[in-house]
């Protein structure tokens, strides 16, 4: 399993989170550059959304 | 495709000018949606957030405006035109914050002292935040003439108004449950 697909927990409720987006970000800070994916030109973001309780929650995708 | 959470749906107003009639703008789309069932709302007015110009970008989060945008399902965002463009601090406000936005419907309300109802603002506004990861719907509110639409109370002199904002509310709260659904439910891969 790629890191990509390790499913996320919900930090409020425990229920296991959809992984709706990937987000670009572009202009990252020098930080970010360091871990940037050259080809996309910055650092990608992925959006993970409760199904039970609606929090949500984002990390780097790998 | 039901939820029993209510849809939260804040409405910033987007300007600190003083005298500004996009308040009771603001305050008319407010009051409509306050009308809907479940639906809770919040006024943001960027006016009185603090807006530090040290710094730019999620550097300068306000938590309390980050937890609205995170706990949102929409967004409606009342924007005055000045000289065709959006007032600045809407923009440093809104860049604030970005991941809290993804996958989340907005709304925007043109106002204008002019003939076009804020047409050019809303023009201008798109290509910003679909950037930042937010879905626009395709209905707009166009204040036009907007000094003659309220009194100086801030008092509707115009009734059409409330009908078209119920249009443009409608279209938003299909696409805010649609959002919540497929964020929610519709994995990526």
């Amino acid at each position: 399993m790629s890191a990509a697909s390790k499913t996320m927990i919900c930090p409020k409720c425990g229920a296991t989170m959809s992984r709706h987006a990937e987000k670009l970000i572009q202009g990252p800070t020098p930080k970010e550059a360091r871990q940037a994916e050259l080809g996309l030109g910055g650092i990608v973001l992925e959006m993970h959304s409760c199904p039970a309780c609606g929090a949500n929650a984002s990390r780097l995708a790998m | 495709m039901t939820s029993e959470r209510p849809l939260f749906i804040p409405v910033i107003l987007g300007t600190t000018r003083q005298g500004r009639m996009s308040l009771p703008a603001a305050k008319l789309v407010s009051q409509e949606l306050g009308k809907l069932g479940g639906i809770e709302t919040e006024f943001i007015d960027i006016a009185q957030m603090p807006l530090p110009t040290s710094d730019a970008g999620e550097a300068i989060k306000d938590a309390k405006f980050a937890a609205s945008m995170d706990r949102a399902d929409a967004l409606i965002i009342v924007a005055p035109e000045y000289n065709h463009g959006y007032c600045g601090l809407l923009k440093h406000v809104l860049d604030s914050c970005l991941k809290e936005y993804i996958h989340k419907a907005v709304g925007i309300v043109g106002v204008s002292a002019g003939a076009f109802g804020g047409a050019r603002v809303i023009e201008n506004l798109l290509p910003v935040l679909r950037e930042l990861g937010l879905v626009t719907i395709f209905w707009d509110v166009n204040f036009s003439t907007v000094q003659k639409v309220f009194d100086a109370n801030g008092a509707l002199l115009d009734s059409a108004y409330p009908r078209r904002i119920e249009k443009f509310l409608k279209e938003l709260i299909w696409m805010a449950k649609t959002l919540r659904y497929g964020r929610e439910h519709v994995a990526l891969d």
